[in-house]
């Protein structure tokens, strides 16, 4: 790996229903797959990505949770997930279809200094 | 390694979360910048407008002005601590900051 | 300074016009743009297909005019464009459809060229999202 590769944060905020919820996802892989360090948080409604047992079949999509859990195959190690988010809507952490650490709003503000290039989809 | 942050904001705070979520995790010496309809976060006597207000002075706030305009915000109205921008102002603003990040 | 700029919102969208706006103001600027990314609804705007009345503006074509005077590197998602039916000859070839609807100075090509602008440039900017 280059040294002088700019880490990425990829904020993913959109429910798994959501096209874009993939196209978060499309992006953290892409960045892997060049070698980018990336990082991974799911925020405001993106923690719904997160919740097992989507039938997401039933109506004709694709589950999400096969690219979740591809992520750390693929060098995507730094899954991370809003507290607040979590909060919002009744969830805590713990028994997700990924391991991701829990951060608050303070250790989100860190996470957005510490990269180099944060986008959200 | 700590970098400085410039918030590109462009939903308006009234139909979208993203405008909390940003003041939630905004942090000193970063930036605000409203563009499209999420300069209606200036609309006088709001929760959005008040929430910005109370944000720590360090933080500078900015709007694109053509955008206020359009959208028929009055000028006299606005906190005096946002500047208003036109897009070469915008271009200066990205370089002053190490990064962007659109909500 | 080089700029790498992504737009995410198609034509109707108030975004399509600030991001043009912001990439003639950084050319203006004596900056550079090392590549334009267009993603989700913004791949519409490379569509040659679409007919604005004579009155409102026509993003589609200023875009592409702003594209070809400056002779910037402009990607289009590929898989965003195929799902909305913007296909390049090569593309409309491919999967046996009857039109291609963009081409030069349009490129249709994957995410990982968004990746690399945002490895390469000085500031990366997303409009649209």
């Amino acid at each position: 790996m280059e040294p002088d590769l700019k880490s990425l944060l990829v904020i993913s905020r959109q429910p798994p229903t959501a096209i874009a919820a993939r196209e978060a996802l499309d992006l953290a892989l892409a960045a892997a797959a060049f070698g980018v360090p990336v990082s991974l948080l799911f925020m405001d409604a993106g923690v719904l990505q997160l919740l097992p047992g989507q039938e997401s079949t039933l109506i004709e999509q694709k589950p999400v949770a096969s690219n979740l859990q591809a992520l750390p195959m693929f060098g995507v190690e730094d899954l991370f997930v809003c507290q607040h988010s979590l909060a919002e809507r009744g969830l805590q952490p713990g028994r997700f279809i990924i391991n991701c650490k829990a951060v608050d709003s303070a250790e989100i503000a860190t996470l957005l200094e510490h990269h180099d290039q944060v986008v959200a989809l | 390694m700590r970098s400085t942050l410039l918030h590109l904001l462009r939903h308006a705070p009234q139909d979208d979360t993203h405008f909390a979520t940003s003041l939630r995790v905004i942090g000193p010496e970063q930036g605000l910048l409203l563009i499209e309809d999420a300069v209606y976060a200036l609309l006088p006597r709001t929760s959005a407008v008040n929430a910005m207000q109370l944000l720590p002075a360090s933080i500078r706030l900015f709007a694109l002005e053509s955008d206020v305009l359009a959208r028929g915000l009055a000028i006299d109205d606005l906190p005096q601590r946002v500047s208003l921008i036109d897009y070469p102002d915008m271009v200066e603003l990205c370089t002053r900051y190490d990064k962007v990040l659109s909500w | 300074m080089k700029f790498a700029i992504a737009l995410l919102a198609g034509p109707q969208d108030p975004a399509a016009r600030s991001a043009l706006m912001f990439a003639e103001a950084v050319l203006a600027g004596g900056h550079q743009i090392s590549r334009l990314f267009f993603y989700r609804d913004a791949v519409h705007l490379a569509s040659t297909l679409g007919v604005q009345p004579q009155d409102e503006c026509d993003l589609a074509r200023r875009w592409k005019a702003f594209i070809n005077d400056n002779g910037l590197d402009a990607v289009v998602c590929i898989a965003a464009a195929l799902r909305r039916g913007i296909l390049d000859a090569a593309e409309a070839d491919r999967w046996e459809r009857p039109v291609a609807n963009t081409g030069e100075p349009w490129v249709l090509s994957g995410l990982g060229q968004w990746v690399d602008a945002l490895q390469t440039a000085d500031r990366a900017v997303t409009f649209g999202t």
